[in-house]
């Protein structure tokens, strides 16, 4: 048997994705290509929202989606039956998409051509708020049907958010959702993000967020 | 499941360390994990025996120390020459 020794190593597990994900936003900024991760439990309407989005923006820019998934090409077909550029992601049973698979997808998307770009990420609130994909802004989305304590249980995810969109609020009648105690749980969390009340089916609520949107293009674009 | 790509990262960096120091094996391996994450110890553990599995950290024991915060590191890695 060997000498057995202690070895300090202090590395964060997250260094290398970090690093990686700093390079990534840097090349974005250069390129002028704005960047959303966009995150959301399953069925809380991001393609929907996608789709509305892009409609509302109305070719004021140039815009691809990337959809990452465990597997299948059910959203990259959606956004391409609208007529959205886009590229199906799979991240091969991985959960959330790290900055290494985002920046193979922008190289194989050829990201440079858009002004906008999507990452739609796993469906799940938990893995993709705990790897930095590089891209300019992190947006969640939280729908009505489930529920208001979202923002207290998963916590990172509502921290690492610059912008929440609470969806499907045509549906208010049908479900008990707090509008003011998800504002505060999410601030409390998180006092800088921007809280958006929307319906991605109706529209409603949606000049906010597209302004929201426009703003930071412009900024990212100084 | 959140566990895999962190496990992921551990194996990666413990098995090109173990391999610049020239050591035959990795007995123990400690991690530093924030509260923010909630992994599971023994998650983590069961994914490193996987993919470990042929490499220089076969068999490493993984110790979890829990920390505030939203850090994640290796501390430190007990190897044999």
């Amino acid at each position: 048997m060997g000498n057995v020794r202690v070895i300090d190593v202090h590395q964060s597990v997250y260094a290398v994705n970090d690093e990686i994900a700093a390079k990534t936003r840097k090349r974005l900024k250069e390129e002028k290509t704005f960047m959303i991760n966009l995150m959301a439990s399953p069925g809380a309407g991001k393609t929907t929202t996608l789709l509305k989005t892009v409609e509302m923006l109305d070719g004021r820019y140039k815009i691809g989606v990337m959809e990452a998934d465990i597997d299948s090409m059910v959203d990259a077909k959606k956004m391409a039956d609208a007529g959205v550029a886009s590229i199906q992601v799979h991240t091969g049973g991985e959960c959330a998409m790290d900055a290494e698979m985002t920046l193979q997808a922008i190289e194989e998307f050829n990201t440079a051509q858009y002004d906008l770009l999507f990452l739609e990420n796993v469906g799940n609130l938990v893995c993709p708020a705990e790897t930095d994909t590089g891209a300019s802004k992190n947006v969640a989305i939280l729908s009505y049907p489930e529920g208001d304590d979202k923002p207290l249980k998963y916590p990172l995810m509502f921290q690492v958010c610059h912008a929440v969109l609470i969806n499907k609020i045509d549906t208010k009648e049908y479900f008990e959702f707090d509008d003011e105690a998800v504002i505060e749980r999410i601030h409390n969390r998180n006092p800088d993000a921007k809280i958006f009340f929307i319906s991605a089916k109706t529209g409603e609520g949606f000049s906010d967020w597209i302004q929201w949107l426009e703003d930071n293009i412009n900024e990212w674009n100084k | 499941m959140h566990e895999l790509s962190i496990t992921k990262y551990v194996v990666d960096n413990v098995t090109a360390k173990a391999n610049e120091l020239n050591a035959t094996k990795v007995c123990k391996v400690k991690l530093k994990v924030g509260r923010y994450y909630d992994y599971v110890p023994e998650i983590i553990q069961l994914y490193f025996d996987t993919l470990a599995e042929g490499t220089v950290a076969e068999g490493a024991v993984i110790v979890c120390e829990e920390i505030a915060g939203k850090d994640f590191y290796i501390e430190n890695m007990e190897i044999e020459d």
